[in-house]
């Protein structure tokens, strides 16, 4: 099992529930007014960065989806301002039998591939994508963590495509999985990319290169699709490394198969605002029309906040996810569970929230099902309410923790040993974050060590290695893959989901009473009693303090004022380019 | 007149001619040591003085920073979260308890620009003396030895000359700033290593002028006179010629040091410098910069204790440039 990290791979920063309440508000009455927008024109999102993967069966971070979801058409997906996946190209919801371990989809008549395919999809296309997704060519970083218990299904990545037995295609507009144990987020799992449609007769040559480069000349069956030559290229096209993907209209799209309005006939993703105050700037000039993958800076969010014109361009999309510092259990002194408890009382979450930009940041996490989970995994492991490691303001408490660092055996409540290591961000907010809580570790006597490298390097070297972990990750969180707790809670935490490289359990916590708890919860299917057992996993995994969780993260995007907003809740304020129109066009 | 001091005696004859010389200069022809002479030039230079007095103040305020930071209370790297914005997360500006204002994370901004000039200084004086004596030493052998040994310091020079300098330090400071380091553990990450990388980069100047000066200094009749007195060549090279090449060195350290000075801000600015959360003036300016529309203090004041510092170190180098070198001038 495997996950790449769909963690935080871009600053994202946020709002006080207050704000919050209002800016949803405002842009529920803007998207109602969408409708009435004329069709055309061309939307400008810009990004500092480029899309992880180009190919849909590989890609997963949030901003490759704001393309991907626009040009591909997986079973299910979501629409602005929802969390609740639906039918897209699916014609409805799968239906479940044999006890949850058959799961049935019917897909939509009618949906064509670009050119240069030009034909139908059928279910062949669908199992076809997903098959792939398990060859060693395509290297999907997440198949095996929601496909894993598909029958036949590889334990890993395969030389060529495999046939998996348990995907089978009856008819041309029906796929059947047999799941080896019932499922209850399977359906979550089909609205991930790697369902989209590929069409096997074209994709195969690309497929069977070392490295598939089906991206490359990949076809689209949404709205858009990216800019091709006659032989489906894209590459220098439509899509320019680091620098522009292109999206134009898909001529074999068709508005009577898809709920997706579609408004515009082009949208162009301008790569390499490395700036984020410089991309805000431009977008509220009216330049570029929203951020892609940076939020607007504190200050920026300040000044935009006290400005009665930009105010209205600035909009909040609460909390998707929290940011937490995984402590490693694997190896002294965070394998004792009194140290690690010590550190969750010590740490000052406020001081640390303040570093992404305070109240406006998002509410203090105390655990890691975030509030919109609502009753469903959130109320039920205790809410607001359920904090374990109390302190005033969020502050920390030095006395508390060192009361924990005697039970460790420290007698005076200060650690002894030898200096701890930490891997963090060299650059602000994160480097910021990672002196908050070097400081705090030093009020119970840690020496802390810091190595400073780029975000992902943190990620891709350090953090997601076992082998090259560090005591400390200040900077790792963690946005869910679909609305279910197990996503949230599942490859973050359990023992079996830690691999040695790409690994997204940061604490590398294997705990044999938590992994009991969690194998059981995968199966039950019943949405109220999987949703209690994921809150009392939330529990155990919060006391275990392998991992200190301190913000609960809302988004903010800036909009230009010719645009309609249309953030993706699911997907952390993404905007949803097929929901957006541009006015005067 | 017999017995009386040779400085206050003078004949009518000159009168006319040390008219338009300072008073304290008249007669002073004999028994002055270079560095009399010098002071004499020197002191006459305000602005040189000024730049002097500055830099002394400055180091004896990084020297106090300990006991200047006890005072206010305000230790560099302690953080003061109830100073920043409780909404945004802002740093506030200069008040009466935060002189410079606090940064991004709550930090006191002068405690931070005051530790920072001890690095600052720090790189300033350690990095500039051991890139001026391997100059000195490479650029003596160089030019002393001539024949194979010139051949291969200047290609060395030559080469190190050819690489772009920042990248060149970025490279090593990078390389260098993982883990325990390198060069197996010697070089370690932090001030070590921005100074190795400046070292290498900055000894080479030096280095060229010696080799000239000495393949002249070489051919001078003192040179022979100790060789006929039977010295070797360390002794002529280290007795001889070092003391004639006092003015060059001089010269060319004070120059360099606001360099250096330079580098190492420009190197923790990339982010390959200083290691957090020690501070540096170029590593504040590098978290100031994109804050800098609502924060000015936090850009303001470490980047003025730079601007001052390196032009008082310019200036001060051209002073004593000046007053060791009257022709140049």
């Amino acid at each position: 099992m495997s996950a790449l990290t769909r963690a935080f791979g871009r600053r994202r920063v946020a709002v006080t529930a207050a704000l919050l309440t209002v800016v949803v508000a405002a842009v529920g009455a803007a998207a109602a007014t969408a409708g009435s927008r004329q069709a055309g024109g061309t939307i400008t999102v810009l990004s500092a960065g480029d899309v992880d993967h180009i190919d849909p069966g590989q890609a997963y971070y949030s901003f490759t989806y704001e393309i991907s979801y626009a040009t591909q058409r997986p079973l299910l997906s979501y629409r602005p301002n929802s969390i609740n996946a639906i039918p897209d190209l699916a014609s409805a919801m799968p239906k479940y039998s044999n006890g949850g371990k058959t799961v049935t989809v019917h897909i939509r008549p009618g949906v064509r591939f670009s050119p240069p395919v030009n034909r139908e999809v059928t279910s062949a296309d669908v199992k076809y994508a997903i098959d792939r997704a398990f060859s060693s060519s395509v290297a999907n970083g997440y198949a095996g963590a929601y496909f894993g218990d598909v029958v036949g299904a590889p334990m890993k990545a395969t030389k060529g495509v495999p046939d998996i037995k348990g995907i089978q295609t009856p008819n041309k507009d029906t796929i059947v999985f047999r799941l080896k144990r019932p499922d209850g987020v399977f359906t979550g799992s089909l609205g991930l990319l790697m369902t989209a449609p590929v069409p096997q007769e074209y994709a195969k040559r690309f497929d069977s290169q070392t490295t598939s480069t089906y991206g490359m000349h990949q076809v689209a069956t949404g709205p858009y699709m990216i800019k091709n030559d006659s032989s489906g290229n894209i590459n220098g096209v439509g899509y320019k490394p680091g620098q522009l993907i292109d999206l134009v209209r898909n001529p074999n799209w068709s508005a009577k198969t898809s709920w997706r309005p579609a408004h515009a006939s082009e949208v162009l993703f301008k790569e390499g605002y490395q700036d984020p105050t410089v991309m805000t700037r431009t977008i509220l000039s009216g330049s570029a029309d929203v951020n892609g993958d940076s939020p607007p800076p504190p200050a920026e969010l300040r000044s935009i906040m006290t400005s009665s014109s930009e105010r209205k361009q600035l909009h909040f999309t609460p909390a998707g996810g929290s940011r937490y510092v995984a402590l490693n259990t694997s190896k002294a002194p965070f394998d004792k569970l009194a140290v690690r408890q010590a550190v969750a009382t010590v740490l000052d979450r406020n001081a640390m929230r303040l570093t992404r930009g305070g109240a406006i940041d998002g509410r203090i996490a105390t655990h890691f099902l975030d509030p919109s989970f609502k009753t469903q995994g959130f109320a039920q492991s205790g809410g607001l309410a359920f904090n374990p490691f109390p302190s005033a303001g969020f502050r920390g408490s030095v006395p508390k923790a060192k009361a924990l660092m005697r039970k460790a055996g420290y007698t005076n409540g200060m650690y002894s040993g030898p200096q701890v290591t930490m891997v963090a961000d060299n650059s602000p907010p994160g480097s910021n974050t990672a002196q908050v809580v070097a400081a705090g570790l030093a009020k119970i006597g840690f020496h802390v060590k810091t190595i400073s490298v780029t975000h992902s390097t943190m990620y891709t070297k350090y953090c997601n290695v076992p082998k090259n972990e560090p005591n400390i990750c200040p900077n790792v969180g963690w946005l869910p893959d679909f609305h279910e707790p197990q996503a949230v809670l599942n490859v973050t935490f359990a023992g079996d989901a830690i691999t040695p490289v790409n690994n997204s359990n940061w604490p590398l916590l294997n705990d044999p009473k938590i992994n009991a708890a969690i194998a059981h919860a995968r199966t039950i299917v019943s949405p109220q009693a999987r949703w209690a057992a994921w809150g009392k996993i939330d529990k155990m995994v919060t006391r275990s303090a392998a991992a200190v969780p301190w913000v609960w993260e809302n988004f903010p995007s800036v909009y230009s004022k010719r645009v309609t907003p249309a953030p993706e809740l699911w997907n952390g304020g993404s905007p949803d380019v097929t929901f957006m129109s541009v006015s005067g066009s | 007149m017999y017995g009386a001091p040779l400085t206050t005696t003078a004949e009518p004859a000159f009168e006319a001619w040390s008219e338009s010389a300072p008073p304290h200069a008249r007669g002073s022809i004999a028994g002055k040591t270079p560095f009399q002479l010098f002071w004499e030039r020197f002191r006459e230079d305000r602005v040189a003085l000024a730049a002097l007095g500055f830099i002394v103040l400055e180091i004896a305020l990084a020297l106090l920073a300990p006991w200047i930071v006890t005072l206010l209370g305000h230790p560099p790297n302690a953080q003061y979260p109830e100073t920043l914005d409780p909404t945004y997360g802002t740093p506030t500006g200069p008040s009466r308890d935060f002189l410079f204002g606090v940064d991004t994370v709550g930090r006191d901004v002068f405690a931070r620009v005051l530790y920072g000039a001890r690095v600052s200084l720090q790189v300033a004086l350690v990095a500039t003396a051991l890139s001026v004596g391997l100059g000195v030493v490479a650029g003596m052998l160089a030019g002393f030895h001539r024949g194979a040994t010139d051949t291969v310091i200047s290609r060395v020079i030559d080469v190190t000359l050819a690489f772009p300098i920042l990248l060149l330090a970025l490279g090593i400071a990078s390389s260098c700033s993982l883990g325990n380091g390198c060069a197996g553990g010697l070089i370690k990450p932090g001030l070590s290593t921005v100074i190795v990388a400046i070292v290498v980069v900055n000894w080479t100047y030096i280095g060229r002028i010696i080799r000239g000066q000495v393949l002249s200094l070489r051919e001078k009749e003192f040179v022979e006179a100790a060789r006929a007195a039977g010295a070797g060549s360390t002794t002529i090279m280290f007795r001889e010629l070092l003391p004639n090449l006092v003015a060059p060195i001089v010269v060319y350290s004070t120059l360099v040091i606001p360099q250096n000075i330079l580098l190492e801000a420009a190197l923790s600015y990339l982010g390959v410098g200083i290691n957090p959360p020690q501070a540096s003036w170029g590593e504040m300016l590098a978290e100031a910069t994109p804050i800098f529309a609502t924060a000015w203090w936090f850009f303001l004041f470490p980047g003025l204790a730079l601007l001052l510092t390196v032009l008082a170190f310019n200036l001060l180098g051209d002073g004593i440039r000046d007053a060791l070198d009257p022709k140049a001038a």
